[in-house]
């Protein structure tokens, strides 16, 4: 169906029906629910420079997964990332709401950025508990950066979820 | 019941160029890579410096004191405004419960869209008003 028709038909569903036809068109999705049939938390330790773009370390079920919401962590929400350290052995701890302010992430496929998200409004507690949630095929996710716009955050880390289907091969 | 997925999204920037004027016009900065594809704007958000405090060009985000004093208005390739002076405030996520605006799609004409300042205390020169547009490829 191109651009076109599904305009015209935009014009002659009835309002009541249009959230049923945006679910059919993969642009909005029940809240309600789990995003994502898994879910994997990553911590990310970045390159803690205003400016500068920290990439994902490769993962092939990302790769072949559908990726249906990312969640950003404050501290609030959790005090310490799972499992970066700093030289004493200590976990480090997360940014804050308003540190992660400064932090954009960038989904790609191989040729080019495909969508961007503010990490603050992947914080779920400050959203309404409404995951920031997409309909992403085709990353790669070792494409995918987290950009550092703002000033360098408190400690070197950033940790995120992401909710994904897997392909059916990797189920 | 149902909240907007994101297909494919751009960042644009509505700049306050030179002197910042009550009801003067500030249109989006051009990206090529929605000028030039077929491209269907299904749903949009703006960011304000809560949510990003610098724009990934460099450019800083308008303060948070300052999105209700600004509007935004879309117009699509046949220069319909099909959203007219719509206050900026309503469109962050965190302040209307997370959820996201989505629209019946429309091809939009990017640099005709723009946005208009009803205040202009607080508001610098060069700020820049942040809008994730979401859109499908078709």
């Amino acid at each position: 169906m191109n651009q076109h028709e599904i305009i015209d038909m935009m014009d002659k569903v009835p309002v009541e029906m249009l959230p049923e036809l945006y679910q059919k068109l993969g642009w909005a999705g029940d809240y309600t629910q789990a995003p994502g049939k898994e879910c994997k938390t990553i911590p990310v330790s970045i390159n803690n420079t205003s400016g500068l773009r920290t990439y994902m370390q490769p993962d092939s079920v990302l790769d072949r997964s559908v990726i249906k919401a990312i969640e950003f962590i404050d501290d609030t929400t959790s005090a310490l990332n799972p499992s970066i350290r700093n030289s004493s052995g200590d976990l480090l701890a997360n940014p804050s709401a308003s540190e992660l302010a400064g932090v954009v992430f960038a989904f790609r496929d191989l040729d080019q950025e495909i969508a961007w998200v503010s990490a603050y409004t992947g914080i779920l507690r400050l959203n309404g508990g409404k995951y920031l949630m997409t309909n992403l095929k085709g990353i790669s996710w070792q494409d995918c950066y987290i950009y550092l716009t703002g000033a360098a955050l408190a400690l070197p880390v950033v940790t995120l979820r992401v909710w994904y289907d897997p392909d059916p091969a990797d189920d | 019941m149902n909240n907007l997925w994101i297909k494919n999204s751009q960042l644009v920037e509505f700049q306050f160029r030179g002197s910042v004027d009550a009801n003067r016009r500030y249109p989006a900065t051009d990206v090529p890579n929605l000028s030039r594809n077929n491209i269907m704007l299904y749903g949009f958000e703006v960011y304000a410096a809560t949510q990003v405090s610098t724009a990934p060009s460099g450019n800083t985000v308008i303060a948070d004191a300052d999105v209700d004093k600004i509007f935004l208005t879309l117009r699509d390739i046949n220069k319909k405004e099909f959203v007219y002076q719509y206050p900026l405030y309503n469109l962050i996520r965190s302040n209307v419960g997370g959820f996201v605006t989505l629209i019946k799609p429309r091809r939009i004409n990017l640099t005709d869209c723009n946005v208009i300042v009803s205040d202009t205390t607080g508001i610098g020169a060069n700020e820049v008003v942040l809008l994730n547009m979401f859109y499908d490829k078709i």
